[in-house]
């Protein structure tokens, strides 16, 4: 494989970094609101988010993308395919990231609580000075794998047009007519881009048990 | 919404349905097989087999499916093989999910007390017995909800099949969204199809999940 070549790949590795980055950053401030919604908020409004929550976790990606795509010039907006897939992939995985601090939140054993409200920490603070640090410490290990997931998700913005590391090897693959190798090259960029997240998600996961 | 037009190309999307349906059936009891293997070479008492398994394990895990798709649908021919579009979706589904049913079923066996097998050997079963007829229903009742879930995935991940143009539910779709000038009808009726399918799988699920209760 020529330098030419690589180094294309590598600048379609860092795209796909960037959005995985931005997506995993915006469904995260929203999954954490899903989250608090469906714990603490108005009951109807907890019905809400748990209906977003099914919803959008029996629709495809894929679908999402591209139904997307097709309408919004219909609706009269005009949004750059970059930022239309964040938007849409950040509300996707805002549904799984909901599940990933909903189920850190509800492991914090109840007794914390009472344990707090024991030495004079009431509501907002006893669950921020109390609960959320120990929350934090529980969903490191499924925050980085649904991290995970987004990075791998984010080849399906190439079906809608966006540039990242498929597209550059879809390019490469036409250009220079040999497929095989280039496919197997993005999937090897994937896995350099993944494997560290997944190893650190595995080490987490068993230094946790205090 | 045009709810004569919905009408109109229902017929066109259950088509589509119709392949997906395929595609997530055979994947799924493709890749619940292909888990029972990849849990046998990951507890292999040999170190060789374990090693390729978790490498195994480590590439499914860390590669998207649509490369392994384009792989096998583009790569394939370069050294001769012509495989379908719609096999290669098979394919691509069965072997990253595989994985996946693999680590699901490895959770569930870990999680029966030694004890229990203990116990089998200690009423004179043989380890093969004490595994399949103790160990494993302890193990797939724990994890039937999980699996449930996986599930699911496949019918979503299935949608990724119409990027080499199998006509499944997506794909025509996606026709629909390229021939009419009527985006949200046909968005709308793909997501409460596919919505109505993952409703499906999970109450099937449900039902399996209450014909095998997790005794304790």
């Amino acid at each position: 494989m020529k330098l030419s070549v690589l180094s294309y790949m590598a600048w379609g590795a860092g795209v796909t970094v960037m959005l995985a980055f931005a997506v995993i950053l915006l469904s995260s401030v929203l999954g954490m609101g899903l989250a608090l919604t469906r714990l603490y908020a108005w009951p109807p409004l907890r019905l809400l988010a748990a209906g977003y929550a099914l919803v959008s976790r029996g629709i495809p990606l894929l679908v999402l993308l591209i139904g997307c795509y097709f309408s919004l010039p219909y609706l009269g907006i005009t949004l750059p395919v970059y930022a239309a897939a964040i938007v849409v992939m950040g509300f996707y995985f805002a549904a799984y990231m909901g599940e990933v601090f909903r189920g850190a939140i509800m492991a914090v054993p109840r007794t914390q609580w009472d344990a707090g409200r024991s030495v004079g920490f009431r509501g907002l603070q006893n669950f921020s000075v109390v609960i959320l640090p120990q929350a934090r410490r529980l969903c490191v290990a499924p925050f980085l794998n649904t991290a995970l997931s987004v990075v791998k998700n984010t080849s399906l913005i190439s079906a809608i047009g966006g540039w990242e590391l498929v597209s550059a090897g879809r390019e490469i693959g036409e250009r220079t007519g040999e497929l095989m190798p280039t496919y197997l090259g993005v999937a090897a960029g994937y896995y350099l881009i993944c494997f560290p997240l997944a190893r650190l998600a595995t080490f987490v996961e068993r230094n946790s048990h205090a | 919404m045009d709810i004569a037009f919905l009408l109109r190309i229902l017929p066109a999307l259950l088509e589509g349905l119709e392949i997906t349906v395929a595609l997530t059936a055979i994947a799924l009891v493709g890749a619940a097989i292909g888990g029972f293997v990849v849990v046998a070479g990951r507890r292999s008492r040999f170190a060789a087999v374990r090693a390729v398994t978790i490498a195994y394990i480590d590439i499914m895990r860390n590669t998207p499916i649509l490369a392994q798709i384009f792989i096998l649908y583009f790569g394939l021919p370069e050294i001769g093989l012509y495989p379908e579009a719609f096999a290669c979706g098979v394919i691509a589904l069965v072997l990253q999910n595989s994985a996946y049913a693999g680590e699901i079923y490895r959770a569930g066996i870990e999680s029966v007390k030694r004890t229990q097998t203990e116990a089998a050997l200690s009423l004179g079963m043989m380890p093969r017995r004490a595994l399949f007829d103790i160990v494993l229903p302890q193990a797939l009742r724990r994890v039937l909800p999980v699996l449930g879930n996986q599930a699911v995935v496949i019918l979503k991940d299935s949608s990724i099949a119409s990027t080499i143009s199998v006509n499944e539910l997506t794909q025509s779709g996606k026709l629909l969204l390229d021939r009419s000038a009527a985006p949200y009808e046909t968005f709308f009726m793909m997501a409460a199809l596919y919505l109505a399918m993952a409703a499906i799988v999970l109450g099937v699920m449900k039902l399996v999940a209450l014909r095998f209760p997790v005794r304790t």
